[in-house]
Order: C-alpha cells, then sequence, then structure tokens
C-alpha cells in the first residue's frame, strides 16, 4: 500500500493542507506544536478511521470549526486505486467515510483494507504500561489481519457491556441476577474464547517475526519472548470445546466475587502479554534503552506480520522516535526502515539523517510551521 | 436561532425528534409545509392525530391494529399451531411480504438490553409463556435480530419455552440470496460456514 498524496482540512492546527507523498522517505521537520505529528495522525484516519492520539474525533477539530475532512489516493501493492474521504461533523457527532465516492455503512468494515503501523511514543505504555495498552495493542494488530476478529471483539465488548450492567444494577439489589445473566453469559463464553483463542494463536504465530526484528535492531546478544497470560486459555489452543468449558468453569467458578465486586472477573478483557529478555521480565527488569529497543522491534515484527498476512505492505508512520535513541540506533532505525516501502518520518532535528539521505531518489523533506507546509524538497 | 418565525422552529424542532431526521432535513420540511395548502396541511394533521387515536395493540400478539384482535390473529385462515416471535411490528411486515409464513405472531416490543434498561418484564415475555402453553401450538419460531442483544433474548427465550413442551426454533443466519459470494462481508460469510448444511 502506498499513499500518493492527501489533504486535511480543518484538522488540528491545519487550515488546509496538501501533501504529496514519494515512494520512500517522507520526513516532516518542525518544532513542538508545529503540526507534524497531525499530519500522520490524519494518515491514520485515513487507513483506520480513527486516531492513535485523540480519545474522541472532537479533539481533532480545529479550534472555531465544525468539521474536518481527510482525502487521500492510495494505490495498493498490485497497483489498483483507491480514493478515500473522511469527514467528521462535530454538531452531529457523526464520522463519515467514503470510499471510492460510496458511503461505507460500517467504519469497522475499513479497517484492514490499508494496513498501517505506527511507532510512536504514544506506544510506550505496550511495554510499561498497563494491561490495557498490551490488551490495545494485541486488537490493533489482529483486527487488521483478520476482520471476523474485529467483529468478534466488538459483540464481546457489547455482550460484556451489557452483562455489567447486570451485575452493577444487581449490586444495590439483594434479588438473584442469575437468570438475568445466563444468556448474556452464553455469548460471553462464545465470543470470548474465540477471542483468546486468536490471541494467543496471534502471540505464537508472531514469535518468529519478533526475534529476527529484535535481532536486526539489537544485535544477538539478547533473546525477546512474549507470552499471552488468560486465565481461560489452555494448552491445547486448538481445542475449542474445551477452551468453552474451562470458560464456563471459570465464570461459575467466580460466581459470587463478581457479584460482589459488580463485574464481569474472567475472559480476555482481563488478559494480558508478558514480554521477556533472556526470561527476565521486560517490565519490572527492563532499562530504558531496552524497552525502547524492544518496542521498535514489536512495531517492526508487526509491519512484516501484517504484510505476510494482509498480502500487502503496510504504511509504516515512525513518529518522534528519535528524540529517545542515541545516534547509533537512530542510524540502525533508518537503515533498517529504508527497505520497508513507504514511510513517513516525523522530528525536530534532522541531523539524524546520513547526509546523503535527502539526495537520495525517493526521499522527500517538508518543513511544518504553525499547521502549513513552508518548504518542501524531493529529491530527483 | 430566531432567523425565522417562531412557528416554523417550533415546528422544525418537532421534526427533529423524528429519528433520521437531522436540524437541516428540519428546517427544510418545515419550509415545505409553508408551502403546502391549508387543505394538504389539514389532512397531514390528521393523519398524525389518527395514528394515535384509533392505533391500539393487538391483545392477543401485540402487533398493532384499528381492530382488536388483530387481521392476523383473527384470520381462520391462518395457521394456528405456529408462533412467530419478533422485536417489532416492522419485523411482522417483513415477514408478511415473504408471503411463506402462515401461522400467527408474537411481537415482544423489543430485546433485551440491560445497558438501555430493557429487561424481561419490559417485554411482552408473560404473554408468549402464556399462549405457548395453550395445547394447540406445537411451534415457537424466534425471528429476532441477529445481533448480540437478539441472540440474548433469543437464548432467554429458549429456556423459559422449552420446559412447555413445545418445539423451539431459530431462524437461520447466512448469506443474502441473489448477491455474489466475493461480495459478503467476512463476518455474515464465516458464519454461513459454520452454519452450513448436508446437501
Amino acid at each position: 500500500m502506498k499513499i500518493a498524496k492527501f489533504q486535511l482540512e480543518n484538522f488540528r492546527n491545519h487550515s488546509h493542507t496538501v501533501i504529496a507523498c514519494t515512494d520512500c522517505a517522507n520526513v516532516f521537520l518542525g518544532n513542538n506544536g508545529a503540526g507534524k505529528t497531525n499530519i500522520v495522525e490524519g494518515l491514520a484516519y485515513l487507513c483506520v478511521t480513527k486516531s492513535f492520539y485523540a480519545v474522541n474525533d472532537l479533539t481533532a477539530l480545529k479550534v472555531g470549526e465544525s468539521s474536518f475532512r481527510i482525502s487521500g489516493e492510495l494505490i495498493s501493492d498490485s497497483g489498483n486505486e483507491f480514493s478515500v474521504q473522511i469527514s467528521y461533523d462535530g454538531e452531529a457527532g457523526e464520522k463519515r467515510y467514503l470510499l471510492n465516492g460510496k458511503t461505507t455503512q460500517k467504519l469497522s468494515s475499513i479497517i484492514g483494507k490499508f494496513p498501517i503501523v505506527i511507532l510512536s511514543p504514544e506506544y510506550s505504555g505496550i511495554t510499561f504500561g498497563s494491561p490495557t495498552d498490551r490488551r490495545k495493542f494485541l486488537d490493533f494488530i489482529i483486527s487488521q489481519a483478520s476482520a471476523r476478529y474485529l467483529e468478534d471483539v466488538l459483540e464481546y465488548r457489547r455482550i460484556l457491556r451489557q452483562r455489567n450492567r447486570i451485575l452493577l444494577d444487581g449490586k444495590s439489589s439483594n434479588g438473584s441476577v442469575t437468570h438475568l445473566l445466563e444468556p448474556w453469559s452464553e455469548g460471553l463464553i462464545e465470543y470470548g474464547s474465540r477471542v483468546v483463542q486468536r490471541r494467543a494463536e496471534f502471540v505464537r504465530d508472531f514469535e518468529p517475526y519478533l526475534s529476527r526484528a529484535y535481532e536486526a535492531i539489537a544485535g544477538e546478544f539478547e533473546k525477546p519472548n512474549s507470552k499471552y497470560l488468560s486465565a481461560v486459555a489452555s494448552e491445547r489452543l486448538s481445542d475449542a470445546d474445551g477452551l468453552r468449558m474451562e470458560y464456563r468453569r471459570l465464570l461459575e467458578e467466580s460466581k459470587h466475587e463478581e457479584r460482589r465486586v459488580g463485574a464481569t472477573l474472567v475472559g480476555p478483557h482481563r488478559d494480558d502479554l508478558l514480554f521477556t529478555l533472556d526470561r527476565m521480565e521486560l517490565r519490572r527488569f527492563g532499562s530504558q534503552g531496552q524497552h525502547r529497543t524492544f518496542l521498535i522491534a514489536m512495531k517492526i515484527a508487526e509491519f512484516e506480520f501484517l504484510r505476510a498476512l494482509c498480502g500487502e505492505t503496510p504504511i509504516l508512520i515512525l513518529d518522534d522516535v528519535f528524540s529517545e535513541l542515541d545516534g547509533q540506533r537512530s542510524g540502525k532505525l533508518i537503515e533498517t526502515v529504508s527497505s520497508m516501502g513507504q514511510y513517513f518520518i516525523t522530528t525536530t532535528d534532522d541531523r539524524v539523517f546520513p547526509q546523503e539521505f535527502f539526495t537520495e531518489a525517493g526521499n522527500k523533506h517538508v518543513v511544518v510551521k504553525s499547521g502549513s507546509i513552508i518548504r518542501e524538497q524531493a529529491a530527483a | 436561532m430566531a432567523y425565522t418565525a417562531e412557528s416554523i422552529e417550533q415546528l422544525a424542532e418537532q421534526f427533529a425528534q423524528l429519528p433520521g431526521i437531522g436540524r437541516k432535513t428540519a428546517h427544510r420540511l418545515a419550509l415545505f409545509v409553508l408551502k403546502m395548502s391549508r387543505e394538504e396541511v389539514d389532512r397531514f394533521a390528521h393523519a398524525l392525530v389518527n395514528v394515535k387515536e384509533k392505533v391500539r395493540y393487538c391483545s392477543v400478539c401485540s402487533n398493532i391494529t384499528e381492530h382488536d384482535p388483530c387481521s392476523i390473529c383473527s384470520n381462520p385462515k391462518r395457521d394456528r399451531v405456529m408462533i412467530c416471535v419478533v422485536q417489532e411490528p416492522h419485523d411482522v411486515i417483513a415477514i408478511e411480504r415473504t408471503n411463506d409464513f402462515k401461522g400467527l405472531f408474537h411481537v415482544l416490543g423489543g430485546a433485551l438490553s440491560p445497558l438501555d434498561g430493557v429487561g424481561p418484564e419490559d417485554l411482552r415475555i408473560k404473554e408468549l409463556l402464556q399462549r405457548a402453553s395453550q395445547s394447540e401450538i406445537e411451534e415457537i419460531i424466534l425471528a429476532l435480530n441477529p445481533n448480540v442483544e437478539g441472540e440474548a433474548t433469543t437464548l432467554y427465550l429458549s429456556k423459559l419455552l422449552k420446559p412447555l413442551g413445545v418445539k423451539v426454533t431459530r431462524i437461520a443466519r447466512g448469506l443474502p440470496v441473489g448477491s455474489d459470494l466475493e461480495y459478503a462481508d467476512q463476518a455474515t460469510l464465516s458464519r454461513a460456514l459454520e452454519g452450513r448444511v448436508a446437501v
């Protein structure tokens, strides 16, 4: 997948910005607050209908405006052209996605069509932060690779919210809620066990990609590993019936506790991912540098994984990653991504690039200031 | 927002309450009403009031009707051993259009959804159980929406209906007829694969 060009209208601090892209490196340079990240955030909107920063779409509106629009032209690896547009109307709170001029009924059906991999300080939570960050990471990759998974996750979340409401309402009353919970528990087990199974399979399949990427970034010193932690997941992953039985048993077991707490306590929404380096838990024992290297390796692995599974080269975004890396690792990262198709980089300092970088064919240098492009230069 | 007359604003306000009507459309409709003749407006207003005055719920199946019991429940040609359970009156219309179902209906009035405050007591479930325990009933067909709320309601009802000794079935999920396989969305296609039948 490649982006030929795209434009932002009333998006963040951009009134009207048009970006013509090259096939290799597109580097956006500017001071803090200039609007570099907003440009790549717009790309995320085009590819997956949402931002990797904003919690809600309203915050992405330019101050004083009532709607924003992002449009672009994408070209698949096989040469098919797509014209896409996403617009958000702040007053109606409505988001609209047009694919080749036709309105898309379900926004979720777009996810996976235009695979994208984003590396941003925003994602440091994957190795540092809470299980929520890691579950988001899992869901985002697997959703891009499998529409069925995304469907299952969305249904699961809906059932979970319905079921939790019964438990929460039941907390204040003393009556039995068992008969009310039962029909939702069935759905919870059905969808939940599929989500668990798919995630555990993913973590297994992702392993070789992660090892290879880590080796490329850090050298051979350490061996990375990841493990899916779930109360439900059993050793026999392919055994769907066994998984459902175990799920049912655990749900039954937590019956009293969930009444007391007022929330469902078993399922993929409580699972986690454990990362280790040479069998040492990364979250507890990893140095700052190891965390960063691990995250970059994960993202490169994500890129290769999606390319293999979707049969389409993902668009790669490196948002402000060099500020946290030393010169040597920055150089290694640039070298690695140079062979990965089209990519977008935002940075406050272009000295991390080798001198000849911007004279190489296909690389482009764009200077951003106060929501506008003030200079751009592409190598012939 | 007093750009126009106050009555226009009030009418637009009313239109805007209708499902699928936004602010702009509501204004356009209000201005259209202004252009209509007095007779047309009277007929329109009358039709609105009539709906409220004449239409009621069938005491048997809870479908909307002007005569109680409704035309389906009182039709002697309908097959009285089968009841098809649906969520809303418009689902009855959809199934009736097929001309393939000759049995009776039961309109629940929604599906279980704790988030929206809809529990079993808010649906016409007691009435359904009463009807299902009548001796002539042989089969109850559950035709609820194929979403998580519809699924949960289907499970809830089947649990209550099965002990009554009646056959409980649900409508199949799968591909729309006349469509191309390659254009089917993946979730529907996977479910259709799961629900495959021997030929």
